[in-house]
């Protein structure tokens, strides 16, 4: 009876720790040394240089940085915002997410900062319209947005077919000669394909984006054109003649965009205002196959509108609601969106959400070439398609779409009541 | 006569206080927020509101999901068998005094025991339709290599295969420690009385391995309802589900509607529907036992 006593005894003080508040950490005394701020971010290799370009510029603020793996970062920083993880700022991977982010409240809204610290703030204002939500600026934008075609000069030459900026000098760089370039391109048996556009749904809807509207609105009217429906069978009919390289396949076997132009394997890509920065990394490692530095350019996207036109979002970055150094993390990402930061980024083959000519001046080795450069850093019109509360949704259809349409699942009678069914239950269900 | 001594209940409750306390924290309690959730348009901030059943409704009228709900149904229905007709074939197989035998039985075992991510990766090199060294093989030998992983025909049989794999040979030790129960003498007696091997199959080893057989269909059931690793891992990410989502199941649509594009709610309606199957499958089964599961063989 006693030892039973002794034994439950032991039992309850080894359960006691469940009940115990736990001694609460006390407050930290006044420091009068550096603000350490968490940031999260990706892994991209144009990013560190400026995490770390920062912590060496001053001393008052240490950035310690938290990479995620880019596949896995829109779930994991949307779990980490939910699970208040500990974060001061973190960098918006998927821009469409900002709308949820800022309406669970996870985002800090930066008038009051950008009006007390006065930094620089042209960034800001050139995308004011993409980072305002309900009159409030909620992002700092670091990196500009735009997409274009990058080409492979070996490759056309080889196939004896004049480079992409000679019909875009002509005018006629448009969606089918773009088409019909792809296929003159390719080798016909899959080593070489005359063009490769990656799998993100965003990607499958560069053509729309230049008609400049919406595909569901601010009040859920849904209204898009016919130029989706156009893509996927141009992509279907190119995949199927192997002048692109097939979107299952590249999912399935996880080939980055970036292997694929490396390996001198597509004469062109079109993808976004970071390549270039993929592009110097490729070179400093040794990882360009059958072609050299200056066998590479950049050149507009395929356009059928009278006004250029191409699709980007800015990369930026936000302030977390719960920030513990909410001026700190402003400040820093601030210095990101700014001339200093734009340089640094500039160094790294990204185009900036700021350009002038300092960093135009550091663009220069970026690039293969002065047109390059040119074409890179033109004024251009700029259409943020998927930049709504709608937008990652809608790009979810068109993954799953894009998918099923290549299989044959979606014949083409079927395709305009099959997306537009989608995109109604997406204004019925989003919040 | 001596009296009959109860154990004090402050002694009951603290021994079984701490596992209890476990149980409500990290099963009850979730189990109920999660119903809590899919009755509101929870989407990870402090901005929702009461729903009822709109989640529910959603879900059944929503293509995405039945088609969801029947690729876990074809998903589990063929794990199941081939993990059992194989366990229980190596069984029968292993419980002969072969040359080597141990060694297979722990070859066969060994993949059990390793991460199901890491097998996932090794299999998405292996099965790689272009560089994959099976499809060099398969090429080498004048046949035309599959796609495996990348055509929606063949992508939903390449998990089951990857996982059949790697979890068959835990059903093989449950049924080899199942036979080693059964007596030698009830096959003697058999034997005895003519029957031969496939009668002796039919009478004594089934018979025999149904409390088992009962334990591992249940079990196989449960883990095939949950599968989500190998989805991941060999379908994409969180971009995949297979070609066209023809490896979509339940738990992944699950994952995707709630972390990638914010619908806890939706998604916590998703998991109540599918522990509501477990459960009714488990019952049905429990129920199902008192007709073929034989406790008395000895």
């Amino acid at each position: 009876m006693k030892l039973s006593r002794i034994l439950a005894a032991v039992l309850c003080i080894a359960a006691a720790p469940l009940f115990a508040e736990g001694q609460k950490e006390a407050a930290p005394a006044a420091k009068s040394g550096p603000v350490t701020i968490i940031y999260y971010l990706w892994d991209d290799p144009s990013l560190k240089p400026l995490v770390d370009a920062f912590n060496a510029s001053q001393k008052d603020i240490i950035v310690d940085a938290r990479y995620i793996p880019s596949p896995d970062y829109e779930v994991k920083i949307t779990t980490l915002l939910t699970a208040k993880a500990e974060m001061d700022a973190y960098m918006q991977k998927r821009q469409s997410d900002m709308f949820a982010h800022n309406d669970n409240g996870f985002i800090e809204p930066l008038d009051a900062l950008l009006a007390k610290t006065g930094v620089e703030r042209s960034a800001v204002d050139s995308y004011k319209d993409a980072i305002t939500v309900d009159g409030k600026v909620i992002a700092f934008p670091w990196r500009g947005a735009s997409y274009y075609t990058y080409y492979n000069k070996k490759l056309f030459e080889k196939a004896g077919v004049p480079t992409p900026d000679t019909f875009v000098k002509a005018g006629t760089w448009t969606w089918d000669k773009y088409a019909e370039i792809t296929r003159k391109l390719s080798s016909g048996n899959g080593e070489v394909f005359g063009s490769t556009v990656y799998f993100w749904g965003s990607n499958q809807m560069l053509m729309e984006a230049q008609k400049m509207k919406p595909i569901i609105d601010l009040k859920g009217n849904i209204d898009y054109d016919a130029s989706i429906q156009r893509w996927f069978k141009m992509r279907k009919d190119l995949e199927e003649a192997k002048a692109m390289w097939p979107l299952i396949d590249m999912k399935v076997t996880k080939t980055h965009y970036s292997k694929q132009f490396y390996d001198g394997k597509a004469a062109m890509i079109l993808i976004g205002e970071w390549f270039p920065g993929f592009m110097k990394s490729g070179r400093d490692q040794n990882l360009l196959v059958g072609f050299s530095w200056n066998d590479w350019g950049v050149t507009r996207l395929p356009c059928d509108e009278k006004t250029y036109v191409t699709l980007g979002a800015p990369t930026f970055n936000h302030v977390t609601s719960y920030a513990k150094n909410k001026e700190a993390a402003f400040r820093f990402i601030a210095w990101m969106g700014g001339p200093e930061g734009a340089k640094v980024a500039a160094l790294a083959g990204v185009l900036p959400a700021m350009v002038d000519p300092g960093v135009k001046e550091v663009l220069k080795g970026a690039f293969p070439d002065a047109q390059s450069l040119e074409y890179f850093t033109e004024a251009k019109k700029v259409y943020p398609l998927l930049m709504s509360k709608f937008g990652s949704r809608i790009e979810a259809q068109v993954n799953t779409m894009v998918e099923e349409y290549l299989l044959g699942k979606i014949p083409d009678s079927e395709f305009d009541a099959k997306f537009r069914a989608g995109l109604k239950e997406i204004v019925a269900t989003t919040n | 006569m001596k009296r009959l001594v109860r154990t004090p209940w402050p002694v009951v409750a603290a021994f079984i206080l701490p596992s209890l306390l476990g149980f409500a924290l990290f099963v009850v309690a979730p189990i109920a927020m999660a119903f809590a959730i899919s009755l509101t348009n929870f989407s990870g901030g402090p901005r929702f509101r009461f729903v009822g059943l709109a989640n529910y409704l959603l879900a059944f009228s929503n293509d995405k999901f039945l088609g969801a709900l029947a690729t876990t149904f074809i998903f589990t229905s063929w794990t199941v068998a081939l993990q059992l007709v194989l366990g229980l074939a190596f069984a029968l197989l292993l419980n002969d005094k072969l040359l080597g035998r141990n060694f297979f039985r722990g070859v066969i075992f060994l993949p059990n025991v390793l991460s199901s991510v890491a097998v996932s990766l090794a299999f998405m090199l292996i099965l790689d339709p272009k560089r994959g060294p099976l499809n060099m093989v398969i090429r080498s030998l004048g046949i035309r290599a599959p796609l495996w992983l990348g055509s929606e025909k063949s992508s939903l049989a390449t998990i089951i295969l990857v996982t059949v794999w790697q979890s068959f040979g835990y059903y093989m030790v449950l049924f080899l420690g199942g036979l080693q129960t059964i007596s030698r003498s009830l096959y003697e007696a058999a034997a005895i009385d003519g029957a031969g091997s496939v009668r002796r199959f039919l009478s004594i080893t089934l018979p025999g391995l149904s409390p088992i057989m009962f334990y591992s269909i249940t079990i196989a059931i449960i883990r095939a309802f949950q599968v989500f690793d190998q989805i991941y891992i060999m379908t994409g990410g969180q971009a995949g589900g297979g070609p066209a989502g023809s490896t979509s199941v339940l738990v992944f649509d699950i994952y995707k509607n709630g972390f990638s594009l914010f619908r806890f709610g939706y998604a916590a309606a998703e998991s109540v529907t599918l522990l509501a199957i477990v459960l009714m499958v488990t019952l049905i089964q429990q129920r199902g036992q008192k007709k073929w599961v034989n406790y008395d063989v000895v």
